[in-house]
């Protein structure tokens, strides 16, 4: 069964087209992110399955249930929709027991079983529960808003860009965290982000969205390696774009001799290569020849800024950290893996 | 929720239309003859040479004594930041009261403008503090790494930081001293606003007195602009909400004794002497009597009515101020401008306008307590918005998104999370509205119904008689009344609300 | 836990405003139709002193039971606002320090003629010709000096010469009140538009402004300025409570029928719109009544009763020795003072 089903949605503020036509399978106990740039109404659609706006046209069903569409609105509050928004939104004045009770009833609020699970569902030590908000780190609140949300045992989470506020040591963490808890419990997530790597290793599925519009749907890996086009891989990843012709399925290009993803008619092309397919290769027959630029180390790894010989074409590898050449060295580049390729007219 | 804010902005301009209304009615040449006459001159440069001094006081003053409070290692900070504060809580009617019952010698310019320097030189005082205690101290430090010494720095990079703070307090101070009357009328020092309170002693709302409001009208929105062009398009790092930065304080050195010395003696003046001279007329008047029943009925009025005025001012504040916050947009920017309006408005043009409105069009609320109210409302509405919108801030949507989507309706959202988050905001904000009605002197005068007497204005009944002993109780009521009030303000939180 | 505590103090706040509120409006005190059983409640704008008016109304009150309520205020501003009010005006009866005000009033016809009886019980100077309003109490001008500052030498003859150069910044005026205004009017009756315009313009140079006659007496009193204009009964009154503000204070009476030896009258009369004629009538009656008269010369108030066979305090200088000048109290022109006085500046 779907968690969520969403047809045709589309929505306008004043004479603004936020969203327009958007169609989006949820399956059961998966994490879906939406990922796309600021203004391009992810938040929006988040708000429209939440059921805090109602939509203008176009349908949303929850577990099967029609909640919005056809002259129909379930409110919030009745929608079994959990929601951690960013940074949490803890209520100020209640402490962390309180929060995360908040939304239990009758005896589930007032003996603490519930809280306590909780607590350690989201990894978080039992001493926290009688701080307040403004007593706790980022992560902290954010474990205690997806406590909070999790209590009344909802099917669906919703997250609106949940680890934005968080420095990037904390992020990882706690996004862990938010997905074992998410798994433990079974619960289907929906969540809105900016953050390709966040949504990338956080997700089942990656729904990228432009405009309004849902450019792709599809697996990280998918989204990542095949994108539907070359805006959708530019914005998932670092991208190098090169032209080239297409012939059976390989192409020869400035960067040697490439093999293209299946799908793509023979003809003139656009070819997408990350900058990890692009390796350093130590035979000084294979490859094509390139002069380091200057090198960006980050321990790990590096990205190396080259310009190949023949064409005086700027590219980006990313290379391990292990072995980086310094600037002014020439190097031999080969490229790993198939390319996707792409039309050539815009 | 538009069409009661749009009625409350209309409710909060009716002194403007009066006196647009009147000066059209009474025509030019008439309107011209009351203006242009010596008097008016008189009262300009009476009511000018003031306001320059007061404001160049209270700056120096102000900014003095925020920064050996809040950058230097003065003794006693902590017990100096409240008592730098307290004269909030004296009236400028009742610490006029204090010196001139003492010596006559305060009477004229240079004590009137002594007198009310002491009473407002917190207005200033508090804004500036706030920003030194939020300003980020590496842009002193970048300063004295590029060699410059600590005048320097304090001149080129602090002041120009605090500008804002010192525009917005000064012109607080400015409006204040423009709607004074107690105070000035008592020093013998004329303004246009003693000027119209006799004007209406001697003709009631004759043209005199209707076309002196316009003028002092005029002078107020004047001032308002000034500020709005001077503040102009500068922008200002925000303050933080507390920065994490550690400000070290200045050592005082050999300058800690006259620094010390300067606190305490201004201390002394602003909250001393005015203390003092109450306790000794309570202790030893002539006329002090304590007539129990009398003191007991007039606070009882006095609390009823700020309570009343308290919570309708607040009420109307609400509609406003929640469609500022929760719908932005160009016609809510105006309502909430409108609101804003009474803070450039004297209580005696607010009252001026009402008698006259009341009488003429709304025959049944003139002489009622109904429209008493209606003159703090418009008095202290852009108090109430500050509170308001400061309490509703605590409160943003995203609260009421999670509490629906944890299962609870509007009206158990309104109970468990809005309420709560709002409630000390509401309260805080109350309180300040009250406590303004209770010292409130002059629309009182003009605008209380048959019978009702408060502590202002029996205070000032018998401050009119030289009855300074039968004075005394009144002002230490209104005192005691306003000392809590006040110590909120030299919290963080509240400190913008000192309107 | 912070924010509990401060959430618990502005409730307790909010408490204590509420509360206090309930209490207050049941405290009021402005209901009209209150307590009073069947007999009517009257509304009495009184311009004259508020503690004189409170003995009188409540011996009034005594005799009568009719209950009282007032609205306090100087005699212009009252009178100017029963104009404006007209026939809506909630006052019953209007008294006033002053004559001139009632004069104002009495031009807009707002007044009911007062009851024959009332008027036989004071001489027929006390009330304008037309009988719609009738005095009750008098006051005389005095000239108060400071007798270390001013020789006897120096003295001036009559009021009119306080415009003169040699008297500037030695005189102290209360100019915005009815009292002084009353005094012009009679310098305005008695030398013309043109004198009193000059005059006017004298004193604006000369002297110095204080709010209210009790204020120039207590300055005379202690040196700031050498002399002042006001009425009678403020020296009087203070001599019997301690002399405090007037040990160092003589009194002058100009005498010989001087503009500055005016002899102020105090009138009440009836509001023509009042709903309650009969009661406002008696209230009118009694004020110049043998009994109200007593009262009025038993209080501390120390003005002169003019009722027929009423004597004064005899601490007074007796009415018969003040030789004031003669002034047809129909002719005190209120507004027209008011309109001469903003032209000097004075206002």
């Amino acid at each position: 069964m779907t968690a969520v089903s969403v047809r045709n949605l589309t929505k306008s503020f004043d004479s603004t087209e936020v969203l327009r036509g958007i169609d989006l399978t949820v399956p059961e106990e998966s994490v879906t992110a939406i990922l796309g740039p600021s203004g391009c109404g992810k938040t929006t659609l988040l708000r429209l399955i939440a059921g805090f706006d109602a939509a203008d046209s176009g349908e949303i069903h929850l577990r099967g249930q029609l909640v919005c569409g056809e002259g129909r609105f379930v409110a919030p509050q009745h929608r079994r929709v959990g929601y951690v928004p960013q940074e949490g939104a803890l209520f100020p004045h209640l402490d962390v027991g309180d929060n995360i009770s908040f939304g239990l009833r009758g005896r589930e609020r007032r003996d603490g079983h519930r809280v306590e699970e909780l607590l350690s569902l989201v990894g978080l030590e039992s001493v926290v529960r009688q701080r307040f908000p403004h007593q706790l780190s980022g992560g902290q609140q954010q474990r205690v808003a997806l406590a909070r949300a999790l209590a009344p045992g909802p099917s669906l989470i919703l997250l609106d860009e949940p680890f934005s506020s968080l420095d990037a040591a904390l992020r990882e963490g706690t996004g862990r965290a938010v997905l074992e808890a998410l798994k433990a419990t079974h619960t289907t997530a929906l969540l809105v982000t900016h953050d390709q790597s966040e949504a990338l290793s956080l997700a089942d599925q990656v729904a990228v969205m432009r405009d309004g519009m849902l450019a792709q749907v599809g697996t990280p890996h998918e989204v990542y390696r095949a994108p539907a086009d070359l805006g959708v891989a530019e914005f998932v990843g670092a991208a190098v774009v090169v032209d080239a012709e297409v012939v059976d399925g390989s192409a020869s290009s400035d960067l040697g001799r490439l093999n293209v993803l299946p799908g793509f008619d023979d003809g003139p092309a656009r070819l997408l290569v990350r900058p990890e397919q692009i390796e350093l290769v130590g035979s000084s027959q294979a490859g094509v020849e390139a002069r380091v630029i200057d090198v960006s180390y980050f321990g790990h790894d590096a990205a190396l800024h080259l310009e190949v010989l023949a064409s005086g074409r700027l590219v980006t590898a990313r290379v391990s950290g292990t072995s980086v050449p310094v600037p002014d060295t020439l190097v031999r580049l080969s490229v790993t893996g198939p390319v996707a390729a792409y039309g050539t007219e815009v | 929720m538009l069409v009661p804010a749009v009625l409350i902005a209309l409710v909060a301009l009716i002194p403007l239309f009066f006196v647009a209304g009147y000066v059209l009615t009474i025509g030019w040449d008439e309107a011209v003859a009351l203006t242009w006459r010596p008097r008016v001159g008189e009262l300009l440069r009476n009511t000018g040479l003031l306001v320059a001094g007061c404001v160049a006081l209270t700056s120096v003053i102000g900014t003095g004594m925020a920064w050996l409070v809040e950058r230097t290692t003065l003794p006693g900070r902590r017990v100096w930041n409240v008592l730098l504060v307290a004269p909030l809580a004296v009236p400028a009617f009742v610490n006029s009261f204090g010196w001139v019952s003492l010596t006559a010698r305060v009477e004229g310019y240079a004590g009137a403008l002594m007198i009310v320097t002491l009473s407002y030189y917190p207005l200033v005082y508090l804004p500036v503090a706030a920003m030194l205690r939020g300003l980020d101290p590496a842009l002193e430090e970048t300063s004295a790494a590029l060699g410059y010494g600590p005048w320097h720095t304090f001149i080129r990079v602090v002041l120009p930081q605090l500008r804002p703070a010192l525009l917005g307090g000064t012109l607080i101070v400015a409006l204040h001293l423009l709607a004074e009357f107690g105070a000035l009328q008592m020093l013998r020092y004329p303004t246009f606003t003693t000027a119209i309170y006799d004007q209406y002693r001697s003709s009631f709302n004759g043209p005199a007195a209707n076309m002196l409001a316009a003028v002092l009208l005029l002078c107020c929105v004047m001032l308002l602009t000034l500020e709005l062009r001077l503040r102009g398009h500068q922008h200002y790092a925000r303050l933080g909400g507390g920065s994490a930065r550690h400000i070290p304080h200045r050592r005082l050195g050999r300058a800690a004794a006259p620094s010390l010395v300067a606190v305490v003696a201004l201390t002394t003046l602003a909250l001393g002497v005015p203390l003092g001279s109450l306790t000794f007329w309570l202790v030893t008047g002539s006329s002090t009597g304590f007539p129990l029943g009398d003191l007991a009925a007039t606070t009882a009025t006095s609390l009823g009515l700020g309570a009343a005025g308290a919570f309708i001012t607040m009420a109307l504040a609400l509609p406003v101020a929640w469609l500022c916050v929760r719908r932005r947009g160009r016609l809510t920017t105006l309502l909430e401008r409108s609101t804003y309006f009474g803070n450039a408005v004297p209580g005696i043009v607010v009252a001026l306008a009402l008698v006259t409105v009341a009488i003429r069009f709304a025959r049944p609320v003139y002489q009622t307590v109904l429209l008493l109210m209606l003159a703090y409302a418009i008095m202290f509405l852009p108090r109430a918005m500050v509170s308001v919108r400061a309490a509703l801030d605590q409160a943003p949507p995203v609260f009421d998104d999670v509490s629906h989507t944890l299962g609870s309706g509007p009206m158990e959202t309104l109970r468990r999370v809005t309420l709560p988050l709002i409630a000390p905001g509401l309260g805080a904000g109350t309180a300040l509205v009250f406590l303004a009605i209770v010292t409130e002197l002059t629309a009182t005068l003009l605008l209380a119904p048959i019978g009702t007497r408060t502590l202002a204005t029996q205070f000032w009944s018998n401050t009119s008689s030289i009855a300074y002993g039968a004075a005394a109780p009144y002002a230490a009521l209104m005192v005691v009344l306003s000392a809590p009030v006040t110590v909120l303000l030299t919290r963080d939180r509240w400190r913008s609300m000192s309107v | 836990m912070r924010f509990n505590a401060r959430v618990a103090s502005a409730a307790g706040l909010v408490a204590v405003v509420l509360g206090v509120a309930a209490c207050g409006t049941s405290d009021g005190a402005t209901d009209p139709g209150s307590g009073a059983g069947d007999k009517a409640t009257l509304t009495l704008y009184n311009a004259q002193h508020e503690d004189l008016m409170k003995l009188m109304v409540a011996d009034f009150t005594k005799a009568t039971g009719i209950k009282v309520n007032m609205r306090n205020g100087e005699d212009f501003e009252l009178g100017n606002q029963l104009v404006q009010e007209g026939s809506a005006s909630p006052a019953d009866v209007f008294v006033t320090e002053n004559s001139p005000a009632m004069t104002l009033v009495d031009s807009k016809g707002l007044f009911a003629k007062v009851d024959d009886a009332t008027l036989a019980q004071v001489p027929p100077q006390f009330a304008p010709a037309d009988k719609d309003w009738v005095g009750f109490a008098a006051r005389s001008t005095v000239f108060v000096y400071n007798p270390t500052q001013l020789a006897a030498a120096a003295l001036p003859t009559s009021i009119m010469d306080l415009a003169k150069l040699e008297w500037k910044g030695k005189v102290g005026i209360s100019p915005a009140g009815a009292d002084f205004q009353a005094i012009v009017s009679a310098v305005l009756a008695l030398k013309g538009e043109a004198a009193t315009t000059a005059w006017l313009k004298g004193l604006k140079d000369n002297a110095k402004v204080y709010q209210g006659n009790s204020a120039v007496m207590k300055a005379v009193n202690a040196g700031e300025v050498q002399s002042g204009v006001i009425y009678h009964y403020y020296w009087y009154k203070d001599q019997a409570e301690s002399g405090a503000n007037s040990k160092n204070v003589k009194q002058l009476y100009f005498g010989n029928q001087d503009p500055g030896a005016f002899l102020s009258i105090s009138g009440a009369g009836v509001i023509k719109s009042s709903k309650h004629q009969a009661e406002a009538q008696q209230l009118v009656k009694y004020l110049n009544s043998a009994a109200g008269q007593t009262v009025l010369a038993d209080s501390k108030a120390l003005e002169y009763p003019i009722g027929n066979g009423a004597t004064a305090n005899k601490a007074l200088k007796p009415l018969t020795e003040l030789s004031p000048p003669t002034v047809d109290l129909t002719t005190l022109n209120g507004p027209k003072v008011v309109e001469l006085m903003q032209q000097a500046g004075l206002l």
